[in-house]
């Protein structure tokens, strides 16, 4: 390992390795540290999801239109089982075709033009297998699914390529700061100078900010996941029920909720959820998720049930989030050279490349083509 | 949910003496068992309906199964057998869930004996997916419980003496066997194959195999192994060579002989699905079978209440499986108050005392029988490793040149082990692949972690509400 | 092509399982795995990516690898599953014959 780089970057997650990546290709010197394996965090328990209709316009969204023009291009070169194949926010009750009408209507006018409203028929002729009380459905052709550990492992072969090196096994213990200036990452495999030091660590993000006396509130929500056997086509696009947010945001209250999505990767597995809790930083599965999930498959898709399909994984993945639900990326007042990339919550694999791209522009270029502001760990002050 | 003293997991030797012992001191006991009937492989019992008319000619395996099963079946009022029970999920506070049919069950144990047994060791070489190509305990499972030839001409390729067995069943039922190959050098096995089923109490069955084979005028072929299959949708051919000390195929002494069947058979690897769900701290020992549960003298392992005997807890034959169940489950009636540490000792002497004398010698076979790496080293890069994503051993090697190097990473990125078998096929042998590749030794590859489900759960298994 | 032992025990009643549309012999107890390989069938599916034949391998329930329709219930496996009477059996191409499967 390197004894002296420009840029360390912490954590080898989408974030961090999209980062490395970015920061590569600029030609600059970069050593990407990892305490696991690459892809062991929310890159790995993660249901693939490359979703950006929920996002606000603005910053928010823009980051999620650079990410999907970093997969476009990394899938040149890299089979990431990326594909733009739509996404659709299931409704069950007539009232939510016109409670979300506002919603669609700014975003509409702020890059996603293609968001469309599909009746019960129009749902049927794109998801034959949903239950009759599906009533219809919001679709935005820009939204898709990617394997997320595929797309780890791009950017890192990509970034290797550029000459960044990579470090697994490599956990940072200390941060050296000189008149308010990055000078050193201490590791268990011996220090590092450098200039700049990338928080990318998800999860992981308050440990790396206590050791400059940094309090980043980032939480644990868990979300349960079952993956089934490789099945026939049921599910043609990821689909989220419409009430998942909501539903998702009152898990914190007397165990756990459920809220339904589905997927289905290229070789045919079923990903399907999901129940939510806030269990600290756990990533356990339970049989009450098992329970809770594989009954509201059958229920939306009842095919699951005559086909006898079954489950053969699951995971839990962390939402790692932070009061406001936004990221917290950019630099940080009073500590030169330390800059936060993590607390994706769940924008997750929809914003990692375009956040790690508007970084490496903000560590080259000094102006990032995205403003950051509304993103700066400073807004938790108070 | 249902709450027992003991719950057992696993119908073979292990799990039955475990049962019985447990109920002679007074436990109830749940044995939950993947199979139709009790026996485990090594004492499967013929089909439900079969009358058996002699049994002494099915075997010596098969009279001590009948003796293990009756002994059981003496405390029935103690015992709730609970077969066609696929254990799928442990659950903190020892819960279990299981799959019974189509139906989810779920029950809550005091203490569990793990008994999970051991599969056949997964040996690729070009042609191992085709149809005809089994593995040992399959064939012995056809021929001896289900009764059925599983071909008409046989190879049998492999290690260990449980070929020469399978071998004298498949000549008896009326099979032609064309060879048995043997990898072990010609030295090593017939030196002191007579001294490992002497010590069996094999010693008089295995000289009647020897004596069928050799009546059959089967070949007994040491330093060899088959090299590929071929077939055109099903097995038709076997090319197999002579083999050096690491079992490296040498070349240019390739035969190829017309087979329809060929019996895979290198050994057991443990199965430790279960007490790496449970977070019991595992080791790697390759003449135990690879991972194993690390347990102390009474089968415990390092989670409190959490027992691990027979083939799972390290492949060292039947006696052992039964002789550690029965220390298991009596040091978990001693934990559960059903014995006084006197009693539990007195009970547990005579067993030690037996199970010292089986391992000592269990483990020299296991050390003779164990695994080269010259076969997973000479694996073409086209030949499947995963066969249920179909993961190629190229493709894995390109993600070991790549950096990657736990069971888990390649697995995120290749898909290798990510199918309905959950690794327990490949694992093995990527395992070996890596530390051939990157020259570390295979304790230093780190398995997969498991979670549930461990086997497959149907999704409507769970009642609608 | 019948490649049932037959010393030293009786076989139960037996009956017909119906395979690809042709009758199979199987005896009560027996797997329909036992019954497919006394027949002398060997092929239960196609591989999912490759569409290549697979059969038995393991013999109990570990390789997942003798998939078969049975009785509309795709992924069944038959070295683990008895025969019964007319239950119906089919090979399982892939992922592609599921849906006619009821």
């Amino acid at each position: 390992m390197k004894q002296e780089t420009e840029i360390v970057v912490a954590g080898g997650g989408i974030t961090g390795t999209a980062t490395a990546y970015y920061l590569a290709k600029a030609g600059k010197d970069v050593v990407l540290v990892e305490r696991g394996d690459l892809t062991r965090g929310s890159s790995a328990a993660n249901a693939g999801f490359v979703w950006i209709t929920y996002r606000a316009p603005g910053p928010a969204l823009r980051l999620g239109l650079a990410t999907l023009d970093s997969y476009d291009e990394m899938s040149k070169n890299h089979d990431m089982e990326y594909e733009k194949c739509g996404g659709l926010t299931l409704f069950e009750t007539e009232n939510l075709f016109k409670d979300m009408a506002p919603f669609v209507d700014v975003r509409k006018n702020a890059g996603l033009s293609g968001l469309k409203f599909l009746d019960r028929n129009g749902l049927l002729q794109l998801e034959p297998h949903l239950a009759p009380f599906v009533l219809g459905a919001l679709l935005n052709p820009l939204d898709g699914h990617i394997n997320p550990m595929r797309a780890v492992y791009a950017y890192a072969a990509e970034a290797r390529k550029h000459g960044a090196q990579l470090h697994t096994g490599v956990e940072i213990t200390g941060i050296n700061i000189e008149k308010g200036h990055v000078k050193s990452v201490i590791t268990n495999k011996g220090e590092i100078k450098t200039k700049y030091i990338v928080n990318a660590c998800g999860a992981h993000a308050p440990v790396l900010g206590k050791m400059v006396g940094l309090k980043v509130p980032i939480g644990f929500q868990r979300e349960q996941i079952l993956v089934s056997e490789e099945v026939p086509g049921i599910v043609g696009r990821p689909m989220f029920t419409a009430s998942y947010k909501k539903t998702v945001q009152q898990g914190g209250v007397g165990g756990f909720t459920t809220a339904f999505f589905a997927n289905q990767t290229k070789k045919g597995n079923l990903i399907l959820g999901g129940v939510n809790d806030f269990p600290g930083e756990v990533t356990s599965t339970t049989f009450e998720a098992f329970e809770a999930i594989s009954r509201e498959a059958i229920r939306y898709l009842p095919i699951l049930k005559t086909l006898s399909v079954r489950a053969i994984r699951s995971f839990a993945k962390f939402y790692i989030h932070t009061p406001d639900a936004l990221p917290v990326l950019g630099k940080v007042k009073g500590i030169e050279g330390f800059i936060m990339a993590s607390g994706l919550n769940d924008f997750g694999m929809g914003v990692g490349p375009g956040a790690g791209k508007v970084i490496s522009e903000l560590i080259c270029l000094g102006e990032p083509s995205i403003p950051l502001d509304g993103f700066s760990l400073s807004r938790f002050e108070n | 949910m249902k709450e027992v003293e003991i719950a057992i997991i696993g119908g073979g030797p292990g799990g039955i003496c475990a049962a019985a012992e447990a109920a002679k001191c007074g436990a109830h006991v749940v044995l939950l068992d993947e199979n139709p009937g009790l026996g485990g492989q090594i004492y499967r019992r013929l089909p439900g309906g079969f009358a058996v008319r002699d049994e002494g000619r099915l075997g010596k395996d098969y009279v001590e199964g009948t003796k293990l099963i009756r002994e059981l079946e003496q405390h029935k009022e103690k015992v709730e057998v609970i077969s066609g029970a696929v254990v799928w999920g442990v659950f903190p506070g020892n819960e279990i869930a299981f799959l019974s049919g189509d139906r989810n069950e779920r029950l809550k144990a005091n203490r569990v004996i793990l008994a999970e047994g051991a599969y056949d060791r997964p040996v690729p070489f070009p042609g191992w997916t085709l149809p005809g190509v089994i593995t040992g305990g399959a064939a012995l499972r056809m021929v001896k419980a289900e009764r059925i030839l599983p071909g008409e001409r046989l190879l049998l390729a492999g290690t260990g003496p449980l070929q020469l067995a399978l071998g004298a069943h498949l000549v008896q039922a009326g099979a032609k066997v064309v060879a048995i190959l043997e990898a072990s050098s010609r030295g090593a096995f017939w030196k002191h194959l007579p001294k490992l089923l002497g010590e069996r109490g094999l010693l008089k069955e295995g000289f009647n195999y020897i004596r069928e084979l050799q009546r059959a005028k089967v070949p007994v072929l040491t330093g060899h192994a088959v090299v590929a299959v071929q077939g055109d949708g099903e097995v038709q051919r076997a090319v197999y060579a002579r083999v050096d000390n690491n079992w490296k195929t040498i070349s240019g002494t390739e035969k190829t002989v017309e087979v329809d069947t060929i019996c895979s058979g290198y050994g057991l690897v443990p199965s430790t699905r279960l007490s790496r769900l449970f977070g019991c701290k595992h080791s790697w020992d390759r003449s135990l079978g690879g991972w194993v549960s690390e347990h102390d003298s009474y089968a415990e392992t390092t989670i409190q209440g959490v027992f691990t005997v027979g083939e799972c807890a390290g492949v060292r034959g039947a006696l052992v499986a039964a002789e550690e169940g029965r220390l298991a489950a009596i040091r978990a009636c001693q934990q559960l108050g059903r014995l006084s540490e006197d009693e539990a000792r007195r009970k547990s002497v005579s067993v030690v005392k037996r199970l010292k004398k089986l391992t000592g010698f269990e483990s020299a076979l296991g050390k003779m029988f164990a695994m080269r790496s010259g076969l997973f080293a000479q694996i073409p890069d086209e030949t499947v490793i995963c066969r249920c994503e179909e993961i190629t051993a190229g493709e894995i090697r390109s993600a070991i040149a790549e950096g990657l190097t736990s069971i888990d990473e390649i697995k995120a990125v290749t898909h290798a082990g990510m199918g309905p078998c959950q690794g327990r096929i490949c694992e093995t042998i990527v395992s070996e692949m890596v530390s051939i590749q990157t020259g570390r030794p295979p304790e230093e590859v780190r398995p997969h972690t498991p979670r549930p489900p461990v086997k497959p759960l149907v999704l409507g298994s769970f009642a609608q509400e | 092509m019948d490649r049932r032992i037959q010393n030293g025990f009786e076989r139960g009643k037996s009956f017909e399982i119906e395979v690809d549309g042709t009758k199979v012999k199987a005896f009560e107890g027996e797997t329909i795995a036992a019954a497919l390989l006394a027949a002398g069938k060997r092929t239960t599916c196609k591989s999912n990516a490759k569409k290549e034949a697979r059969g038995l391998y393991c013999g109990m329930g570990v390789c997942m690898g003798c998939r078969m329709i049975v009785d509309g219930k795709p992924n069944t496996l038959v070295c683990q599953t008895l025969a019964t009477p007319d239950c119906k059996v089919k090979t399982q191409n892939a992922l592609e014959n599921w849906w006619a499967s009821k």
